[in-house]
């Protein structure tokens, strides 16, 4: 079923319309198979209601959305079958306990047999649920929720995995495990979009990412790409012995220099050049030139500065 | 494979499939045999029916709603028995006692069990697990069928606590043991009815103030049935129906098979209700409502041949009148676009596209349907009537069936035309649910009546009048007039009902030239293909 010759996850020129409201405006993007793609966007930017139209909750009023190739409004049934879900909120049975709840959508998706044992004692290990497999769901913590919700969507081990704020409200331990999950998943080949307010997690998890605002997707690619795209220069900071103005001097007649900023110690400046052999040859002429470098650094930007840099914050 | 652990305690898991987790019970594949043969059974089972059950026997409400029923029977046979006593060992006793276990097994059947199944679905929608079902591999269809197999089963678990006490009013004698048969059974079949519309009204009202407002209808619905069904039953009705003429069983036979077609249109609709909307839902309807309609035609034609009373034939023709109006209102309000996946299935030859295009989604062919199916109706009735007063095999006399089914058939054609149209203007305006369509019949149907009423009135400075042409849209009217014979008023009514009637159908008719002009949709081949790929590879499931 998974293969990388086509998209596992294609949304189409998607529109979603309620009312006068845009909620998914002209959005396209692909995910091929063992990617997780992460989606980022403020609140009420269309987040969730591309995910349900993707999961199939939801009909577009126009465009569309292919799973492994197959429509989610003319081909459901099929896109169901590849497809798992975890929404944002939890939805449990409260009179059940965790292997119950599992079990039950085993046999929803069609498991029987051995099948529906091998998947119910996988998935209980992989979550971590099987020392509290017995246990009521009324009693479990945010976090083992979000496990056995993960343990749901997976049941049916899917090609694409498609998670709705998966890390909301959990704890650093637990976050840092989902993380982990998620690359274990991805390592198997599966697709998973993921939507998510913490940003450091996604940049550190998604091999892309797409931004989202006021129903439009404004950017998509690799974290490095888009970082690229918005700056295409780096901010370095040279530590000296002595005062830094004769640097700030030397460095105005070099190329791909601007905005030289020289304080006590210290120069601050632009470099256009992303070359990482440009770097190296820079940083060898200032020490050819006689200054006494004592560090020398490039300061990284977070995903958090390209969102802030991109995301305007207006709602509509 | 271990669960996944935090970076550096343990190396993850390169499968999730070489896992070999929890070993709880239901994660092991049972070693004797009839617990495998158990498995096997209930893996075949609903999966519904399943979860249902496991979470029926922990909830607090099915026990005590179960504990009492059996407190309640027991005190009644105690109390009932030590009434009777002498008595009871000379003269039959059994009578008093069975109608005191019908009143009680009447409370979890026609209230509880309906109403729960109500909550059911709609906690579903409240919980977001409505949702997770939905995009699981359950059908709606199978959805609202394991609701209504968790319903039987409670009806089958209170019967079943019931039984023994049920047994005893029969050894007491009194009592026939077809009439406990029968009340049994119709109960049983008064409580599916029950649950049935209670799961169409809960997967209808989906939006949370629609769900108060449905609870509430439901509830006083149930209370309704309770109290009459309960005051028919302490009325004697158990001793009336012990000897019953042998014409009986043919109505009951009549009966469940119009109940059994009926009970699975609920269902259908119900289930079509809650799935996906790009779905073909119109067509697996109209057939069932088609069926329907023949079996209520056929049934309708026997009984007045059998009774030689033509009243019968008015019954039946103004109760599936009544329904096609219904019915159709609500195939008014079907949305005007049919899908993709809906044109997989249009019909492909000529005879196929001129029988079964009406069968097809869309308001226009809805409409068209409904019409077809009473007018064929209409037109059998008329000719099975033309055929008996002809031959003077019946006491037709001066029946006129043909010409009220003719009104009628006439009224159906104005009231559903004018509703799709104005569900048209609508649509390009507003969404336009189906239950609005429904709405709006009603709101037609008391304008259409109320106001040449209250106009006659006015005019005639509210004193009494005579039926005349001003009240030609007024169904109900007119029709009676019809039957009596009527006068000069009705010709010129019928003439206008005639002319309105023949109007709206040309443009309803005209505005659905554009659904006709479809075209059959090929599936794609990889459709195709994993299709017969999943019906030719089926796996033993058990083989290691």
């Amino acid at each position: 079923m998974v293969t990388a010759s086509h998209p596992m996850i294609q949304l189409r020129r998607l529109h979603r319309f309620f009312g006068k409201t845009r909620a998914v405006n002209d959005v396209s993007f692909e995910v091929y198979a063992g990617q997780v793609f992460g989606y980022i966007g403020p609140n009420g930017a269309g987040k969730t209601t591309s995910m349900r139209i993707l999961a199939t909750l939801d009909l577009p009023d126009y465009g569309d959305a292919l799973v492994d190739g197959f429509s989610v409004i003319n081909d459901p049934d099929r896109v169901r079958k590849r497809l798992g879900f975890m929404p944002d909120h939890f939805g449990t049975y409260p009179n059940m306990n965790c292997v119950e709840y599992l079990d039950f959508f085993a046999r929803a998706y069609g498991l029987v047999g051995r099948e529906r044992t091998k998947a119910l004692r996988h998935t209980l290990s992989f979550t971590g649920l099987d020392k509290i497999a017995e246990k009521s769901i009324r009693g479990l913590s945010k976090g083992m929720r979000q496990r056995l919700c993960l343990g749901r969507a997976m049941i049916h081990d899917p090609a694409v995995l498609i998670l709705d704020e998966p890390a909301n409200g959990l704890d650093p331990r637990a976050r840092i495990e989902l993380r982990h999950m998620i690359r274990g998943l991805a390592a198997e080949g599966k697709s998973l979009l993921i939507s998510s307010h913490i940003l450091t997690e996604l940049g550190e998890m998604c091999d892309s990412i797409g931004i989202i605002e006021r129903g439009e997707l404004l950017v998509t690619g690799t974290v490095a790409e888009i970082k690229a795209r918005l700056r295409p220069h780096i901010d370095v900071l040279v530590k000296l012995i002595g005062h830094g103005d004769g640097l700030a001097q030397w460095l105005q007649s070099k190329p791909n220099v601007a905005r030289i900023r020289a304080t006590e110690e210290s120069v601050r400046f632009q470099f256009s050049a992303v070359d990482e052999v440009d770097q190296a040859q820079l940083l060898r002429s200032i020490i050819a030139a006689d200054f006494q470098v004592l560090a020398y650094s490039i300061e990284n930007h977070s995903l958090e500065d390209v969102f802030l840099q991109i995301t305007t914050g207006a709602v509509q | 494979m271990s669960r996944v652990l935090l970076s550096g305690e343990t190396p993850l898991p390169t499968s999730i499939l070489e896992t070999d987790g929890g070993q709880h019970r239901i994660c092991v594949i049972p070693e004797r045999g009839w617990e495998r043969l158990w498995t096997w059974g209930t893996e075949r089972i609903n999966p519904i029916v399943v979860k249902e059950v496991r979470q029926s026997l922990k909830s607090r409400q099915f026990t005590i709603s179960f504990g009492l029923t059996l407190i309640a029977a027991v005190a009644w046979t105690l109390i009932a028995i030590s009434l009777m006593i002498p008595r009871v060992y000379f003269i039959p006793g059994g009578l008093p006692l069975l109608t005191g276990f019908f009143c009680i097994l009447q409370v979890p059947l026609m209230i509880i069990i309906p109403f729960s199944a109500f909550r059911s679905l709609t906690t579903e929608t409240e919980d977001s697990t409505f949702e997770l079902l939905s995009i699981s591999a359950l059908s709606a269809w199978q959805i609202v069928l394991g609701k209504m197999s968790s319903a039987l089963l409670q009806i089958l678990l209170y019967l079943s606590a019931l039984a023994p006490c049920i047994v005893l009013t029969y050894l007491l004698r009194g009592v026939s043991l077809f009439a406990i048969l029968f009340l049994l059974g119709l109960t049983v079949v008064f409580s599916v009815a029950e649950t049935a519309v209670a799961l169409l009204l809960a997967s209808v009202a989906r939006a949370r103030l629609l769900q108060a407002g449905a609870s509430v209808l439901l509830l006083v619905g149930l209370i309704v049935a309770f109290f009459s069904w309960t005051s028919l039953i302490v009325s004697n009705f158990i001793s009336e129906v012990s000897n019953p003429p042998p014409q009986f069983y043919m109505v009951l036979f009549a009966m469940a098979t119009i109940i059994a077609i009926a009970l699975e249109l609920v269902l259908r609709a119900a289930a079509a209700a809650i799935d996906f909307p790009s779905e073909n839902h119109s067509t697996p309807l109209r057939r069932r409502l088609l069926l329907l309609v023949s079996l209520i035609l056929f049934w309708s034609t026997f009984a007045v041949v059998a009774s030689q009373e033509v009243e019968i034939a008015y019954v039946f023709l103004i109760g599936t009148f009544i329904v096609c109006l219904f019915i159709g209102s609500l195939m008014t309000g079907e949305r005007g676009i049919i899908s993709p996946r809906a044109c997989r299935t249009l019909p492909k030859t000529f005879a196929g596209r001129v029988f079964f295009t009406w069968f097809f989604p869309g308001a226009g062919m809805g409409y068209v349907f409904m019409v077809c199916v009473f007018a064929a109706l209409v037109a059998t009735m008329s000719l099975t009537e033309l055929y008996y007063s002809t031959t003077m095999q019946l006491r037709f006399g001066r029946s006129a069936v043909a010409f009220v089914g003719y009104l009628l058939l006439c009224y159906l054609v104005i009231y559903l035309g004018l509703n799709r149209l104005f569900m048209l203007a609508a649509s390009r305006r507003m969404p336009t649910p189906m239950l609005g369509a429904f709405a709006l019949l009603v709101v037609n149907l008391v304008l259409l009546h109320l106001l040449p009423l209250i106009l006659v009135f006015y005019f005639n400075d509210y004193r009494e009048f005579d039926y005349d042409w001003h009240q030609a849209l007024n169904v109900y009217w007119t029709s009676l007039e019809a039957s009596d014979g009527g006068g000069a008023g009705l010709v010129l009514s019928t003439l206008i009902v005639t002319l309105a009637a023949i109007v709206v159908f040309g443009l309803n008719l005209t505005l659905s030239t554009r659904d006709v002009m479809l075209i059959r949709v090929a599936e794609p081949p990889r459709n195709q293909l994993e299709t017969k790929l999943a019906t030719t590879n089926i796996i033993d499931p058990f083989a290691d």
